[in-house]
């Protein structure tokens, strides 16, 4: 363990950020996405990615989580390098600290609600997971939809669903991307104040990636990406 | 474990969704059509064997000219085998002052071992099969010995210093065939009986037999062969089944090729319902990746997936194949005269292995696919997974597929090369529909502007080229083959029946004497049959084998010599030339025999002809179809070579029903003729030849069905798009009518494309097939109008039935 590693451990960092930079070739040449990236976030914080589109905030979150690769930088996930491990050992690290809530929603057709959730327990930890998949989905309102197919389901309950699949395996760190950007105002309204509540009941950190300037405000604190930088990292007041 | 009743779970919520339908489907028909095909093969092998070794009177005969060794019967019996002694010998047996030459066969109690004998209470009396010899103190006897020594059942002969009571009149006995032409009249008798006669003395010629039957009777033939010594000799009965054993040959070449292409078919449905299964896989299998799952439990859960597929489809497969071999069996049974033996263990151990080894072969390299789906596809979709390591997949799939074609077939090399027929065509139908379909493409886009249905769909069809290729090529493949296997069957049958024409001669006569020849042949002439008489010499071949060459009775036993002007009709020379222009004898040998002693064009043979030596050049060797019914010679001389021999006559014909009497009358005007039956013989090759052909006819069902499911994975694979594009049109506002036309129009389109393709593929495939079996392939004209028209219609319908769901869903559900 290095000594910024041991630091992030003992500072009760999540993720540290450090000089992320992402280039990809494209026809008319090299095209950076993100350029000299660097932050941290502690535990238990909850902080909102924004920035208008194309700005590389979805870029970002799969940095973080680890399913793409920086071109240079790095980043670490409470105290571990993502750079030092191979996909198998991102993916393993994933499992245990790492929870994904996705604009899409991307559940699993051909599953119930309820098999939806469960998923991550059965496959991740080969465990069951029927009673806390319940619970989960008593808490986001949906304890009557068990058995339905994401087909049965409206948008919102839908991404209801999605939330209590990312907080089944309780995971350390939550990573959204744009939670809200399928559904209307109201029912987006809905779904993210049980996000936040569950959030706040597991004490989750929370990465959010939205351009909704009034979802990123209810954030402790927020990156905001412009052309690949960041161009300001505000605390919160409240703090 | 975990794992297991993980994929167990999911491979239950897959079902449960639809999406396995077809790809377990397509897996069950591969293992239904292989445990169908090899359960009758194997139990039609068994019975033809069986029949065989009736013909032969058991399934293992050692036949030596010395006593051989008893500690081999016990061998036989240690290894739970039936067996019998018998011994031959020539001696005379005489009545008051009649004395005739007769051949004596003395066997035990428990001969025959297979097969039966049939036995009559009056000369031409009615037959009745028994399976034990004659009791001890009493002999059965054929009707010559009856009719040359005025005896009748009841008197006594003797034979040797015994004295033996005539029971029955014998009118088959096993391995009769064999002795065609033993010239002596024949009695059987009690082997118990045998040293009362005293006939068996140092230096009289014997021949002992051992008979051995049971199913380890190939572990004997392996045992005793190497302690044989010269004058030993195995008869199997597997050689023995020469006249039907050739159509029951080619039967089975042709229900492995046809399950071949039942595997084939299926192969090709397997493939593509995997492929579609492994598509709509890749998003699961991106968000599994996403939330952590590593490579190799990925990979895990979907080899779990797929081994309980397999086994789920083996032991379906199974099932149904066994009851499907049970209905066509029923459907057979009436035509079978005996019941047939049950299968062993092989088929069902094949079929399942069938299920294992395609889901490996065919269906793994696109599943594993999915362990290349890029965690990152969660976000970009349009991510694709990175091909699988090459050659590890593709190296495994192929020793997979390799492994089930050793498994399926003896004849590896001959399965290859139909292999490569196939590919080859394949190849040539892929590059001509990618050149046309870019050539209509190219057309479509620069001329007409037309807004018909079959505009419409055409354009439709060349716009999707790559999904196009792959349908009209599977569509046209799975006519194709049905096609090639009709076509076949249709001249296969045909050439069967060819080499048993209703005509087949059933009597053979010989010992006709030169003076009794022109009477004889009237004879007949005037009853309304044609023959013709073949002149025979016996004589014995003398010939140093040449080192290398096998032992063969051929050189212990006299042979029939003949002479005639040209080669009989059914006889090819495949050396030499039938006469040269010298002035030295000459002589042509049966190919086979000259191969076993060495024999080659251009040597001089010596015969010893009742102890005169004559030489002859041998000028050419001949192909001879012993197959025929029809007189056949090992050695066939020049004429003007053997003419000062005493010489008899031989021929053959068939007896019109009704003109039994004739055969009586004849045998009365002419006693010293000998006359032998082949009617039994010629029933039994009949019968076998009529339940194969309805067998092969009724196997051709599973082609059809394999065909069917790659029709449906074929439909299904495109299924997806459809519903999209339908419930597309029908936001645009189309009705639901125009879609219907659309669908049927579109279909019936690939459909007859197809069928072009098919006749062009038959074409191609059958020009090399067709010399496999022997047969000659001639083009037909009506082959490219009707594949079109019918695969038109079949198509078109199935695949307006099959998308029928894009009529009934509502597009919102889809868009």
């Amino acid at each position: 363990m290095s000594n910024s590693e041991t630091r992030d451990v003992e500072d009760n960092v999540v993720i540290r950020a450090s000089g992320l930079t992402k280039v990809v070739s494209t026809g008319d040449g090299p095209l950076t996405i993100l350029d000299d990236v660097s932050f941290s976030i502690n535990s238990g914080e909850t902080v909102a990615v924004v920035g208008v589109s194309g700005s590389g905030k979805s870029t970002l979150l799969s940095l973080l989580a680890g399913l793409d690769l920086p071109s240079s930088g790095d980043v670490a996930l409470c105290g571990q390098s993502l750079s030092a491990l191979d996909e198998d050992g991102r993916a393993a690290l994933r499992a245990d600290l790492v929870g994904f809530v996705f604009q899409s929603f991307q559940l699993l057709p051909n599953l119930t609600a309820l098999e939806n959730v469960t998923l991550p327990l059965e496959v991740l930890r080969g465990i069951n997971g029927v009673d806390s998949g319940k619970q989960l989905l008593q808490r986001v309102g949906l304890q009557d939809r068990l058995s339905h197919t994401p087909a049965q389901l409206s948008g919102g309950e839908q991404q209801r669903v999605a939330i209590a699949r990312a907080f089944v395996t309780q995971p350390k760190l939550l990573l959204a991307d744009e939670p809200t950007g399928n559904l209307d105002s109201a029912t987006g309204e809905k779904v993210i104040e049980q996000l936040f509540a569950l959030n706040r009941e597991q004490g989750t950190t929370l990465v959010l990636v939205t351009h909704d300037e009034q979802l990123a405000q209810r954030c402790d604190r927020q990156v905001r990406l412009s052309a690949g930088q960041v161009v300001a990292a505000q605390a919160e007041a409240a703090l | 474990m975990k794992s297991l009743t993980l994929s167990a779970r999911m491979l239950r919520r897959d079902w449960r969704a639809g999406e396995l339908r077809v790809l377990l489907l397509a897996l069950v028909v591969a293992v239904m059509a292989v445990t169908t095909i090899n359960l009758l093969t194997d139990r039609f092998a068994r019975l033809l064997q069986q029949q065989s070794a009736q013909l032969v009177g058991a399934d293992l005969i050692l036949t030596s000219s010395r006593e051989p060794d008893t500690q081999w019967l016990q061998q036989g019996r240690a290894l739970g085998l039936d067996v019998a002694e018998s011994t031959e010998f020539a001696t005379v047996v005489s009545f008051d002052d009649e004395f005739l030459l007769t051949n004596i066969k003395a066997v035990t109690e428990s001969y025959p071992l297979r097969g039966e004998l049939r036995i009559a209470d009056r000369p031409y009396g009615e037959e009745s099969a028994v399976n034990q010899p004659p009791p001890a103190g009493s002999v059965w006897v054929d009707v010559r010995v009856l009719t040359r020594l005025g005896v009748e059942l009841g008197d006594t002969i003797s034979l040797g210093a015994a004295q033996l009571r005539i029971g029955k009149v014998l009118t088959y006995e096993p391995d009769s065939v064999a002795g065609l032409f033993n010239f002596n009249p024949r009695v059987l008798m009690n082997a118990a009986d045998l040293a009362a006669t005293e006939v068996i003395k140092p230096g009289s010629r014997i021949s002992y037999k051992y008979l051995f039957a049971g199913d380890n009777s190939e572990q004997l033939r392996a045992q005793l062969e190497p302690q044989l010594g010269p004058g030993h000799r195995f008869t199997s009965s597997r050689g023995a089944s020469g006249r039907t054993g050739d159509i029951v040959g080619r039967a089975e070449q042709y229900l492995g090729l046809a399950a071949l292409l039942a595997i084939f078919l299926a192969a090709v449905a397997i493939a593509m319902a995997a492929r579609r299964y492994s598509e709509r896989h890749f998003d699961v299998s991106g968000l599994l990746r996403c939330l952590g799952l590593q490579q190799k439990p990925l990979v895990n859960l979907y080899l779990w997936q797929l081994l309980l597929l397999a086994l789920a489809a083996g032991a379906l497969g199974l099932v149904l194949g066994w009851l499907a071999h049970l209905g066509l069996l029923a459907v057979v049974q009436t035509l079978l005269t005996t019941q047939l033996p049950g299968a062993g263990i092989g088929p069902y151990f094949t079929g399942f292995a069938t299920a294992l080894l395609l889901v490996i072969g065919v269906a793994l390299p696109p599943v594993l696919r999915l362990k290349g789906v890029p965690p990152l596809r969660v976000f970009r979709r349009e991510l694709l997974p990175l091909p699988a390591s090459a050659w590890l997949v593709y190296g495994v799939a192929s020793a997979a597929l390799a492994g089930l074609l050793l498994l399926l077939f003896d004849n590896i090399g001959q399965v290859l090369l139909i292999l490569v027929v196939a590919a080859a065509a394949v190849g040539v139908l892929a590059v001509l529909l990618f050149l046309l379909l870019k050539g209509v493409r190219r057309s479509l886009s620069v001329s007409s502007t037309g807004r018909g249905l079959w505009l419409r769909s055409l354009r439709n069809l060349v716009g999707h080229t790559g999904t196009t290729t792959g349908q009209l090529l599977a569509f046209g493949l799975t006519a194709m083959v049905m096609v090639i296997l009709l076509l076949l069957r249709t001249d296969l049958v045909a050439q069967w029946q060819q080499q048993l024409p209703a005509d087949a001669p059933d009597k053979f006569v010989f010992n006709i004497q030169p003076f009794e020849r022109q009477a004889f042949q009237q004879k007949l002439a005037d009853a309304g049959i044609d023959t013709q008489l073949y002149p025979i010499v016996r004589g014995r071949l003398l010939w140093e084998r040449s080192e290398g060459t096998e032992r063969s009775g051929a050189l212990n036993r006299e042979l029939n010599f003949t002479w005639l002007e040209q080669p009989p009709e059914n006889n090819k020379i495949v050396a030499g030339q039938w006469r040269s222009q010298s002035s030295q004898p000459e002589v042509s040998v049966e190919q086979e025999l000259a191969e076993r002693l060495g024999i080659e064009v251009g040597d001089t043979l010596k015969v010893d002809i009742a102890g005169t030596e004559v030489s002859a050049t041998v000028t050419s060797l001949r192909t001879v179809n012993w197959q025929s019914f029809t007189p056949n010679f090992y050695m066939i001389f020049q004429p003007g070579t053997l003419e000062d021999f005493s010489a008899y006559y031989l021929t053959s014909f068939r007896l019109p029903t009704g003109q039994e009497s004739l055969l009586v009358e004849m045998l009365r005007e002419f006693p010293s003729v000998s006359l032998i039956e082949v009617d039994a013989i010629i029933r039994q090759a009949r019968d076998m030849l009529g339940q194969v052909s309805l067998m092969v006819e009724l196997l051709l069902l599973f082609v059809f069905l394999a065909g069917i499911t790659v029709l449906l994975a074929s439909i299904q694979s495109t299924l997806d798009d459809r519903l999209r594009e339908g419930a597309l049109m029908r936001a645009f506002g189309a009705s639901r009518n125009y879609l219907r036309s659309a669908t049927l129009a579109e279909y019936s389109l690939l459909g007859v494309l197809a069928g072009l393709f098919a006749a062009l593929g038959v074409e191609l495939a059958c020009q090399q097939l067709y010399q496999q079996f022997e047969l000659n392939y001639q083009s037909s004209l009506l082959l490219w109008v009707l594949l079109p028209t019918l695969l038109g219609s079949v198509t078109g319908l199935c695949g307006y039935l099959s998308t029928r769901k894009v009529l009934q869903v509502s597009p919102r559900a889809l868009l």
